[in-house]
């Protein structure tokens, strides 16, 4: 009886890893919903999609305590 | 230098030697979007188109000059704050080493109102930039 082929976590197709769930994500730091964080700081969240650069700018509290 | 008001730019308001009507269908409000070259100061860089936000500038086939115009500008009163807040922008093909934002009024003076400094460059070739600031771009505490 043949044993059981392991499926390779490794997709040369997309060039992803294949997580258990058969959930993909990029070797790259792309998650599943093809974002890339680039920087998330008190500032700004900067990820970059198929859609662009994004720029999610945090605002800055002015005054009081 | 972290993101901020320019201190200049509201002294005058406070002063009332100049009057900003940022709101949609007063002044109209642009977001030029610069390299990391420029070395700003808050306190006294009050002009778009003067040092330091004369050079430096994003540019793409998409990008004009001075930026996007910013839409859906309104300050709106939430909870104990004074929340400015705009539309979400996308400018397509900018090509640029993206560091700062600035929001400036292309009706009075070209008045740097807020620039918002990302921390370092974050390069852009030949596409689209969307710029949001889902909690308000500033919020004045009382």
């Amino acid at each position: 009886m043949p044993e059981p082929t392991a499926e390779p976590l490794f997709d040369p197709t997309t060039g992803k890893l294949r997580d258990r769930a058969g959930l993909l994500s990029t070797a790259r730091g792309i998650g599943p919903a093809g974002e890339q964080l680039l920087a998330d700081t008190a500032d700004a969240r900067v990820t970059r999609t198929d859609a662009g650069v994004n720029v999610q700018l945090r605002g800055v509290d002015v005054g009081g305590s | 230098m972290a993101s901020g008001l320019n201190l200049t730019t509201w002294l005058a308001w406070a002063q009332a030697a100049i009057v900003l009507d940022l709101e949609s269908g007063g002044d109209t409000v642009k977001c030029a979007a610069f390299d990391g070259s420029p070395v700003p100061n808050l306190d006294t860089d009050t002009i778009y188109g003067a040092a330091p936000w004369n050079a430096g500038e994003l540019a793409g086939g998409g990008y004009s000059a001075g930026g996007a115009t910013v839409a859906g500008i309104a300050y709106t009163i939430e909870s104990t704050r004074l929340v400015l807040r705009h539309t979400a922008m996308s400018t397509a093909n900018v090509t640029g080493d993206l560091r700062y934002l600035v929001f400036w009024d292309d009706t009075v003076g070209d008045r740097v109102v807020f620039v918002a400094d990302l921390g370092q460059e974050f390069p852009l070739l030949a596409e689209p930039l969307n710029v949001s600031s889902p909690d308000g771009l500033y919020r004045i505490r009382r």
